[in-house]
């Protein structure tokens, strides 16, 4: 691992842990500044309220040049995370990305993805279908449910992986 | 040693060889490739024995070496003649005179074997590191009048303000307090001819240090207080470079010595101004370089431009600066380092080798520093980047909005 990115790391680290959110934990693995797991939990107006969702944010030693790589490890139904390998489609993780994104306004901008979904580019046709066919409820109770079934503490997590 | 280590090599020849100082005394003359080294006569120490030569391998880490000492008729040892193989020979060149030197020294035969011994390993040390060669040569020549010497002249100087650097004398460092009781050092090295050449001596002073009408009654003592006469030039730079250490956030140098003359200070919206004080005008308008946003910079270029009348050389250099900018410096009384010295929106951190983060966007409400070096990397992988001589064009990584970056050549 290069220094600027080490150097780069331990900063977000120490800034993740000096401003907490209430919406997502955020954290580095113990003994690899490469890998990184966040927790969101979407808080109230939204969609998927009541569920935990576990993401994987790898970290590429060409950061902050090149975007982290984030999967969904929870199961999640939304039209721009693929429901068997989790991974997003997120303009800011591919083309759109900048160096002065860091992993923490990453989270945010997860969050904020959840419950502004872009039905032109999808990864989970089924729900996207839903949407742009215009049943706002039969999308909204698809992705309670599952939040439900998959995404809650009560339920028994089941990882796409 | 010479005469026991026959039995020795009897027993065991390999232990013999391996443990220099080996000299074996031999009876019949060798044929190896003699290259002598003429020593000239002088102490009278007689080896007491009838033996007339002795040979043998010299193990000096790692290398080994074959080498012959035969002694004259008069069988003293400071008659001898050394030889040895051509690497030894290649090896101690340049040094036929200390070898001369530590033979007329040496009691007996064990003596000099390990003078040379000891001589040698310095010699294999410098060769591999080839800057030490003059230093190992120059303690190799050292009398005991010189330390004796040198030792008398520090007790005149008085021991409080003396401490060594090390144990052979070559590095003294004086320490002296100026008016302010400031500290400051001086490294003394004696040279091995001294008092007859003058030492040379290292100090953190805005202008070199040199030792002024040296002759050879002049001690160390003059240079001690040569120093500290020197210390009073330089009382008024230090006086106010000491205010705006205190008063200001210095960015740069981080921590400054005697001898640095320019300060980066911060400045608000993460800019800085950088000044270089004459040390033999310290209150005249030092030479001024700002630096951040040109929205913030150019005011302050023009207001320096308009009030320079108002530069009072009497006054010392903060509150002019204070008044000819019309700016308040902000003070680490009061703002913290974090809030002065804004790291690269790129690589996070403020200092990336030589460089501080000093390419800043010009937006309003951006004003995002970052390292040219982290710029140019990101912008280079865009597909917009452009290049038009020494300026590159792109976008803010922090704020999307158009920057023209000029390149500065790498400090």
């Amino acid at each position: 691992m290069s220094m600027t990115v080490q150097k780069r790391l331990m900063r977000e680290l120490a800034e993740v842990e000096r401003n907490a959110a209430a919406e997502f934990d955020l954290g580095s693995s113990e003994d690899n500044l490469l890998v990184w797991t966040a927790v969101l939990r979407p808080p109230a107006p939204s969609l998927y309220q009541g569920g935990v969702f576990h993401v994987s944010i790898r970290v590429p030693n060409t950061y902050p040049m090149t975007p982290p790589a984030v999967k969904f490890s929870t199961r999640i139904c939304h039209p721009n995370i693929h429901w068997k390998s989790g991974d997003v489609c997120l303009d800011i993780l591919k083309t759109a990305w900048s160096p002065a994104w860091t992993l923490r306004t990453l989270c945010l901008a997860l969050l904020v993805l959840l419950d502004n979904p872009e039905v032109d580019s999808p990864l989970n046709c089924d729900a996207g279908n839903l949407l742009r066919c215009g049943d706002k409820r039969g999308y909204k109770s698809l992705v309670t449910m599952l939040t439900a079934l998959h995404a809650t503490p009560a339920s028994a997590s089941s990882s796409p992986n | 040693m010479a005469t026991d280590n026959r039995s020795q090599l009897h027993c065991a020849p390999a232990l013999a060889l391996a443990a220099f100082p080996t000299l074996l005394p031999e009876y019949s003359a060798p044929t190896h490739e003699a290259f002598a080294i003429a020593l000239a006569g002088g102490s009278t120490t007689d080896l007491g024995q009838a033996l007339s030569a002795y040979s043998g391998i010299v193990s000096i880490k790692g290398r080994e070496f074959r080498l012959r000492l035969e002694l004259s008729a008069s069988t003293r040892l400071a008659d001898a003649v050394v030889e040895g193989c051509p690497a030894l020979v290649q090896l101690l060149s340049g040094c036929e005179d200390v070898v001369a030197q530590r033979i007329k020294q040496s009691v007996d035969l064990n003596a000099f074997s390990f003078e040379l011994r000891d001589l040698l390993e310095r010699l294999v040390d410098a060769a591999d590191r080839p800057a030490a060669t003059g230093y190992v040569l120059q303690q190799g020549l050292r009398s005991s009048e010189f330390y004796t010497r040198v030792i008398e002249e520090l007790d005149a100087v008085g021991w409080h303000n003396v401490s060594l650097e090390d144990d052979t004398l070559s590095n003294i460092r004086f320490t002296a307090r100026d008016d302010r009781q400031r500290e400051h050092s001086l490294i003394v090295q004696p040279h091995p001819q001294h008092p007859a050449v003058p030492p040379t001596c290292v100090a953190a002073l805005p202008e070199p240090f040199r030792i002024l009408r040296w002759n050879s009654a002049s001690s160390l003592s003059n240079v001690f207080q040569q120093f500290q006469q020197a210390l009073q030039r330089f009382q008024q730079l230090w006086d106010d470079l000491d205010e705006i250490d205190a008063n200001t956030w210095v960015l740069e140098p981080e921590r400054p010595t005697r001898d640095c003359c320019h300060r980066r200070m911060a400045l608000e919206h993460n800019s800085s101004v950088q000044i270089l004080v004459n040390p033999k005008a310290v209150r005249a308008v030092p030479e001024c370089r700002f630096l951040g946003a040109d929205s913030i910079v150019n005011p302050l270029r023009d207001a320096m431009n308009d009030n320079i009348s108002q530069w009072d050389e009497t006054k010392p250099l903060l509150a002019n600066l204070g008044i000819v900018l019309n700016v308040q410096f902000p003070s680490p009384a009061t703002v913290s380092r974090e809030e002065v010295t804004v790291a690269c929106g790129i690589c996070y951190s403020y200092d990336l080798g030589d460089s501080v983060p000093d390419k800043v966007c010009d937006g309003p409400k951006c004003r995002q520093p970052f390292h040219q070096a982290c710029l140019i990397e990101w912008l280079r992988g865009l597909p917009s980047f452009q290049q038009s001589f020494n300026t590159i064009f792109g976008e803010c990584p922090n704020c999307s909005k158009p920057m023209a970056i000029k390149l500065m050549p790498a400090r």
